[in-house]
């Protein structure tokens, strides 16, 4: 689709470790549009963290993409030199991480950390950047901003990290965040301040946002759309409220079967069938077999 | 009304804080459990649910004596097992089990599974060599899991499977009680589903008495048929679940199942946060 901030098509990354390939990423397609937020979905090695990876190519050893393209604003991520990449990371794409306590460096004042990403990703100079710290902070609503640039990470609590590195993230305007499970270590309150964070970032830049979570509770609450993954491939993609309400595709009914609710009695749960998952990998290998030539 | 198998009467607990430890001499106490009233019925299935901080966990431990109160009851079939000393309490341990957080932890990467499901039973001196080796092998089909796992060590294993042994380990000794801390929390949606319903096939099959500490509320609904509140080391709220959830009375209550994101898109939901805070 032209206008896309993030246009991947026909996505394969296969691990190569001598001899052997294994497939991690099965064609899959996805675009976001300036200023939407998609809820990238799936279980543990479905595909949506290698699918973050990839964007920001730190694939991990061995794994490279081996087929198709990840346009962000029309220049092919995949195919653009390392330099040109790097100067995109930081600053018009951005990352908001898991665990934020392993994100921050812990001998590192909060305040330093902040403004050495002005500094390298918005050409601030030292004065700059240390001001505009404190701002950034007050702007993802951290009482004492002054007192807390001053501070270590591990002074802070889990929610407060996270603030800090959402306000590193939306520091230089980025056209793209990716969001990689932000909330997973948080209690519920605190999670709905950061969702509530987020969401008022983004909309006051414009910014485009991937929100990667296997929670269909968040994708309901925060994004537009959303695409389902299995085994490396799209198996659903639409507006999440028609997803979420009625999902077409088995596997995404069974998922949401297979969540628990509070409003509901305890009987409604089903796990997932398993004749379903059996499908579901056959459907990979048959696709492996027939698209060899896309690993290599 | 039978007495309660457990009842927790002005319980307290204090434990070493160690962010305030001074370089030389012990850590100074702070009080986690604020005085705490609660019975638990044989055969119930109590959730405990809090954010972190409030003092769940600490319960769950001071329930199977890995803590000691600091003050008030905890009655374990009428006797206070709180200032029971080791020896006294050494029978009850066969009795009173807990599945932790963490398989990945919790079992010794050393060990196959057939020792570490053997473990218990050597420790309460129960079967021969061979007898526990088959009392093994029954558990782990039990727990759903094949029975040539026997001589797999923890790392073959995913984080489902694991959690299933640490099921198989706690119900190793037939116990009548269970304290499950947080079980579920690191395991995607499928696997949680089935953790939980082989726990509730299992609390049926044993006839076990149940506490499930959790921070997820939906999570509880599933199992428990009664849920407490925690808040700072005290209960706010109490009672059955499925009145608890439909009807809260106390705020804090209210606001921890208003944050619950169910997957449902509802408008203005998100800005029901605080956006200050954290």
């Amino acid at each position: 689709m032209s206008g896309a901030v993030l246009d991947i098509a026909d996505l394969h990354v296969a691990l190569h470790r001598g001899r052997t390939i294994v497939p991690l990423l099965r064609g899959v397609g996805l675009a976001i549009q300036p200023g939407e937020v998609r809820g990238l979905v799936g279980e543990s090695g479905a595909g949506k963290s290698m699918i973050a990876r990839a964007i920001f190519g730190l694939l991990p050893g061995g794994a490279r993409i081996t087929r198709g393209r990840a346009l962000f604003e029309g220049r092919d991520l995949a195919a653009m030199a390392e330099p040109e990449r790097r100067a995109l990371l930081g600053a018009r794409i951005a990352l908001i991480p898991q665990d934020p306590m392993t994100s921050l460096n812990p001998v590192m004042r909060i305040g330093e950390q902040v403004a050495t990403v002005l500094r390298l990703k918005g050409g601030l100079d030292r004065r700059a950047a240390r001001e505009r710290a404190v701002e950034l902070l007050a702007e993802v609503a951290i009482r004492e901003p002054k007192r807390v640039v001053q501070l270590y990470p591990h002074e802070l609590s889990g929610g407060m990290r996270q603030r800090i590195l959402i306000a590193m993230a939306f520091s230089c305007a980025p056209r793209l965040v990716i969001a990689d499970e932000p909330t997973t270590a948080l209690d519920v309150t605190v999670q709905r301040q950061i969702l509530r964070l987020i969401h008022d970032l983004q909309h006051r830049q414009g910014a485009a946002v991937l929100f990667v979570t296997h929670n269909l509770g968040l994708v309901a609450k925060l994004c537009q759309s959303v695409t389902v993954l299995y085994a490396g491939r799209v198996v659903e993609d639409g507006a999440a409220a028609a997803v979420l309400a009625g999902p077409r595709h088995a596997y995404t009914a069974a998922l949401l079967s297979a969540t628990p609710r509070l409003d509901r009695p305890a009987d409604a749960l089903s796990p997932l069938p398993r004749t379903l998952i059996e499908t579901l990998l056959a459907e990979a290998r048959a696709y492996d077999a027939a698209n060899a030539g896309a690993y290599r | 009304m039978n007495a309660p198998l457990v009842s927790l009467r002005g319980l307290r607990v204090s434990l070493p804080n160690r962010a305030a430890k001074p370089m030389f001499g012990p850590a100074p106490l702070i009080e986690i459990v604020k005085g705490i009233d609660l019975d638990i019925q044989r055969g119930a299935a109590l959730a405990i649910v809090g954010e972190s901080g409030s003092g769940k966990t600490t319960i769950g431990r001071t329930l199977v004596g890995l803590v000691k109160p600091s003050g008030g009851a905890l009655l374990y079939d009428g006797a206070d097992i709180g200032r029971m000393d080791e020896d006294a309490f050494r029978p009850l341990r066969a009795r009173i089990q807990m599945i932790f957080q963490d398989p990945q932890s919790s079992l010794n990467p050393r060990l196959t599974l057939a020792s570490i499901l053997a473990r218990p039973l050597e420790a309460f001196g129960k079967g021969t060599a061979a007898g526990r080796r088959k009392r093994a092998g029954e558990l782990l089909d039990i727990v759903g899991l094949p029975v040539a796992f026997l001589d797999r060590y923890p790392h073959e294993l995913s984080g489902g499977q694991r959690q299933r042994v640490g099921i198989a380990r706690a119900i190793a000794l037939a116990p009548e009680f269970i304290v499950a801390d947080e079980i579920v929390s690191g395991l995607d949606v499928s696997t949680q589903a089935q953790i939980l319903l082989l726990l509730r096939r299992l609390r049926a099959d044993f006839n076990l008495t149940l506490v499930f500490i959790s921070h997820d509320l939906s999570v509880v609904r599933v199992l428990c048929d009664e849920v407490a509140v925690l808040s700072a080391g005290q209960i706010v709220e109490q009672g059955k679940t499925a009145a608890v959830f439909a009807d809260p009375q106390h705020p804090y209550t209210r606001e921890l199942l208003d944050s619950v994101p169910l997957p449902d898109v509802e408008e203005g939901w998100i800005m029901r946060g605080a956006a200050t805070g954290a």
